[in-house]
């Protein structure tokens, strides 16, 4: 246990199980009262050493998750979590803000750090066409030419940005955020509840990278910068060009059959599709306000049919940790400590059950 | 293993490491004093910290570790990284195949069995040396 670092992990600790203080003590049948735990996180008192493991017990942790500093997350889009209950709130920061000190950790350990370099260099931007050319900007310097994204979770980590999936209520879609005093690093929180269709995963992942590269201009009003990072997500999963050519042009009608098809194809939603086209005159406001009572008749404004074909997850941080064990740069223990779980649980999802 | 001739230690840390159901086993061997748990005393753990431990290994591991420097004690692991450590500090170190095989040693297991162990072990553990494996299942079939 690092002294400095206690008070900080055990908040960090208590809030990723979404616990109060009072349930905290209650979890430890009564052997640590609500007021010494208080003093802990506040930093009056350090537990003794029978203490320390009762918290470990109650909270399934290792005592060795007491010996790394605390990440202090900068929300770029605090938003969306405002929404939720305050417990929720805390308790998705700060399991994103864990899991990147163990993230950041495994890869200084196995010299695999990453930097995140944003290729926009646009300022102050106030326009759709803007927006539209810094996604196609990424495109090119990513050289992801014009075809569907395959993983689009994947694709992000690859860049040097750090992906998070939470488990949260299905009404919460994801954040940005950055690491105070690090440039380079970036995260962002996607929902893994089963709810969540794979569509709404890549576009949140992609609307929250757009709150990270974009410099949108102060004079836009935040609801125009939702807009804008919806339009910027919607052109990374189809350009315009592309989407032209799947719709042959400018339509009068569009069939429920060939939204279905580019949803299935490109991992884009039915209605961002119908929006999308509607934004870029390929059909008439008249034929979007009849498709959007379509879908609301049907029930598919909240679930739509089908699904994008591919997968939608990284492997990156999986693949560090078994090139750390198979390489012996970490100890098996330690690969499961940074995986934020305990040894039989991380040798059952690696396949080492001995 | 509780029936080989061995003193068997290990840490509250070490312990925490193991699921429910891994605990609720270990437990009976506690309670009937085969299995000895230690809980570091904070002193000890500042004595630990003189070690200066890489940080690639946990916490748990360098408890262990700990325990076995300063009893000049034999460490049963699986970790590649644990065994080198071990190795370069003069300390005893076996692995699961050590184990096995001291099953058939001391008649606890015979060498048929054993196989039959250690090829289900091969089938389930992606892990485990598949050379040494071979030797050993060679070295039994040859006992037969």
């Amino acid at each position: 246990m690092i002294k400095e670092y206690f008070p900080e992990r055990l908040k960090s600790a208590r809030q990723m199980k979404g616990l109060s203080l009072r349930e905290l003590t209650d979890l430890t049948d009564g052997q640590i009262s609500r007021q010494a735990i208080s003093q802990y996180e506040n930093g009056a008192m350090l537990p003794t050493r029978d203490n320390l493991l009762h918290l470990c017990k109650a909270l399934n942790i290792t005592p060795e998750f007491f010996n790394r500093p605390t990440i202090v997350l900068q929300e770029v889009e605090f938003r969306k979590l405002s929404k939720l209950p305050k417990k929720e709130q805390y308790r998705i920061e700060a399991s994103a803000a864990d899991f990147l000190g163990r993230y950041l950790e495994l890869e200084e350990l196995l010299g695999a750090e990453q930097a995140f370099v944003n290729p926009i260099l646009a300022k102050n931007i106030t326009s759709y066409e803007e927006v539209e050319q810094a996604a196609m900007k990424i495109r090119k310097v990513w050289k992801l030419g014009e075809n569907p994204l395959p993983n689009v979770i994947e694709m992000l980590e690859d860049f040097g940005l750090k992906v998070f999936e939470v488990e949260a209520k299905p009404s919460f879609s994801g954040m940005a955020a950055e690491v105070k005093d690090k440039n380079d690093l970036a995260l962002i929180v996607v929902n893994k509840h089963p709810e969540v269709e794979k569509v709404r995963k890549r576009f949140t992942a992609l609307h929250e990278l757009a709150h990270i590269v974009l410099d949108i201009s102060e004079g836009i009003t935040e609801k125009e910068k939702e807009k804008f990072c919806h339009y910027f997500a919607s052109v990374m999963l189809i350009p315009s060009n592309v989407l032209t050519k799947e719709l042959g042009g400018k339509r009068h009608q569009i069939h429920i059959g060939e939204l279905l098809a580019i949803k299935e194809q490109y991992g884009i939603s039915m209605q961002a599709v119908l929006y999308r086209s509607k934004q870029m005159g390929l059909i008439s406001d008249y034929h979007y306000q009849q498709q959007v009572r379509n879908f609301s008749q049907r029930g598919w404004r909240k679930k739509e049919p089908g699904d994008f074909m591919g997968k939608e997850q990284s492997h990156r941080m999986l693949q560090l940790f078994y090139r750390g064990v198979v390489e012996e740069i970490i100890s098996t223990s330690k690969a499961a400590n940074l995986y934020g779980t305990n040894l039989a649980v991380f040798r059952k999802k690696f396949n080492q059950p001995f | 293993m509780f029936e080989l001739e061995l003193a068997i230690h290990t840490t509250q840390e070490v312990y925490l490491e193991c699921d429910e159901e891994q605990q609720k086993q270990l437990n009976i061997f506690i309670e009937n004093k085969q299995l000895l748990i230690h809980i570091l005393t904070e002193e000890q753990i500042k004595d630990l910290a003189t070690l200066s431990f890489s940080r690639r290994l946990s916490f748990s591991d360098q408890t262990i570790l700990w325990l076995a420097h300063k009893e000049k004690n034999m460490v049963l692991t699986g970790d590649n990284l644990i065994r080198k450590w071990c190795v370069k500090n003069e300390l005893k170190v076996h692995g699961i195949l050590w184990v096995l095989e001291q099953f058939t040693v001391h008649d606890l297991l015979t060498t048929i069995k054993a196989i039959a162990k250690l090829e289900l072990l091969m089938d389930i553990n992606l892990w485990l040396p598949v050379e040494a494996c071979r030797a050993l299942i060679q070295k039994w079939k040859e006992i037969e």
